[in-house]
């Protein structure tokens, strides 16, 4: 425990040192971003990858640092913790997802021409999966032709969409089975339409629309089982979607805590009235909970415990992780009144931002259902071992 | 051997829980499961006929891992699927 805990003071410092004034930067505009709908400036992204911050976690084959699973939480965590900005890490994680796979692809065509320039910051990126439909039913299609594929379709959800250079497409082949392919912004055919979502308004959101857009060969980064490939991008988004607003959660205590101590009720600080403590209190249960939790998860991920496409503990921690952190910011909009709602822009938008995180990366609703399916799959029917036995 | 169906699966059963399939291998299993319920094929397996890593299975409460499918199976074995599949 007490290595942990070194181990995050260490991160804490890296992060403050190495990139505290450019998440200030990012952070600073963001109240009038979001209600401009507008993504970090490009300038900005450029310099999360200039600045080693994108590519941190990315293998050093692309550039990167490579540092390990429970590092990059944790970084997450700060980021989070420094930047008022909710959809920074948000688009950084699923860039820097896209890079990994590309990378573990193998395929040195696709790592030097988008996972390279993805971790510099040099190529946005973004994961082009969502379009209204069961994942079996989708409408983005991939036929054959002479000279490699032609794709058509809609994706309603991009994130980061219009940031991207790049998309990470997966659609339905003549057979139904489903494919992983890289489509470029300005391929011909592809037109990107912001979209105009609830929270996480400045993650530059988008629907990308593909209309016969031709694609060579060499762009297909997944020839089957696609469906597979994208369970596997969406339980790595599961554990890092949640490490981010934790840090914010831990910020938004303390700003609470700081503003009640300053307000004055029978001139008394209404941060020192009893039921004010206890609420405090239990916002403190939850962050200390919830980070628990995560670390248990990213350190089960990094020693590679965890299953890859549905692990039932990193899953319960984004459940989890992600009631709390709402918890917080709920409790916070109630101790803080008026302040809450006319007072500061923040609260609503965290509310918002981080109502998006019960139906991100698995809807809470269904990783319950497989969490719950589980433990009755275990329940009474003896093992081969202990049967055997 | 018995199939489990959750979900997506188990309408691609006729909605049965449950299928008794006279087999002795996972292999066997699945092509006799696939060949009675031919709508199952494109859910379970990928175009070369491999299993979709995006299923679960549990062999008798134990998670299975899916480069088995060569697993032996008795009679009283049950395999459940959960298909645990986000987004869309």
């Amino acid at each position: 425990m007490a290595e942990i805990a070194d181990h995050r003071e260490k991160v804490t410092e890296l992060v403050r040192t190495r990139w505290g004034d450019l998440l200030a930067e990012i952070g600073s505009t963001v109240a009038e971003r979001d209600e401009a709908r507008t993504p970090p400036p490009p300038a900005l992204m450029a310099a999360i990858g200039s600045t080693g911050l994108q590519g941190l976690s990315l293998p050093p084959r692309i550039g990167g640092e490579g540092v390990d699973v429970l590092t990059w939480g944790m970084v997450l965590e700060q980021i989070g913790y420094l930047c008022e900005d909710s959809a920074l890490p948000l688009i950084m994680n699923h860039q820097g997802d896209i890079a990994r796979f590309i990378c573990e692809s193998g395929r040195a065509d696709l790592i030097d021409k988008y996972a390279v320039p993805i971790a510099r910051g040099e190529c946005g990126a973004g994961i082009a999966y969502s379009e209204d439909a069961d994942a079996f039913s989708f409408r983005t299609l991939l036929r054959r032709d002479r000279k490699g594929y032609i794709l058509s379709g809609h994706k309603t959800y991009v994130t980061g969409g219009q940031l991207s250079d790049v998309f990470l497409v997966y659609a339905l082949d003549e057979a139904g089975d489903m494919l992983a392919c890289l489509v470029q912004h300005d391929d011909p055919g592809v037109s990107v339409t912001p979209a105009f979502p609830m929270g996480m308004r400045t993650a530059g959101a988008a629907s990308v629309t593909f209309e016969d857009v031709p694609l060579s060969v060499d762009r297909i980064l997944e020839a089957t089982d696609g469906l597979t490939h994208a369970q596997r991008f969406l339980s790595s988004q599961r554990l890092w979607i949640t490490c981010a607003p934790l840090g914010r959660s831990q910020a938004v205590l303390e700003d609470c805590a700081a503003h009640l101590a300053s307000t004055l009720r029978f001139d008394t600080p209404v941060a020192e009235l009893n039921n004010v403590e206890a609420s405090l209190g239990r916002m403190y249960i939850a962050v200390e909970s919830a980070r628990a939790m995560l670390y248990h998860a990213l350190g089960r991920v990094g020693a590679g415990y965890a299953e890859p496409i549905f692990d039932p503990v990193l899953s319960a921690a984004k459940c989890f992780a992600v009631e709390q952190v709402r918890s917080v910011v709920e409790r916070a909009f109630g101790l803080q009144g008026g302040h809450g709602f006319y007072g500061t822009t923040h609260l609503g938008r965290y509310m918002r931002d981080f109502a998006g995180l019960a139906i991100a990366a698995g809807t809470q609703d269904i990783l319950e259902v497989n969490l719950g399916a589980g433990v009755v799959a275990r329940r009474a029917r003896p093992s081969r071992t202990s049967r055997d036995a | 051997m018995f199939f489990i169906f959750n979900g997506i699966l188990r309408q691609a059963a006729d909605n049965r829980r449950s299928v008794r399939i006279e087999a002795t291998t996972l292999q066997d299993a699945l092509a006799e499961l696939t060949s009675r319920f031919p709508n199952m094929r494109r859910l379970l397996l990928d175009n070369s006929g491999k299993l979709r890593q995006a299923h679960r299975l549990s062999l008798n409460g134990q998670i299975l891992d899916l480069s088995e499918n060569t697993l032996t199976l008795s009679e009283e074995d049950h395999i459940e699927f959960f298909t645990a599949i986000a987004g869309g």
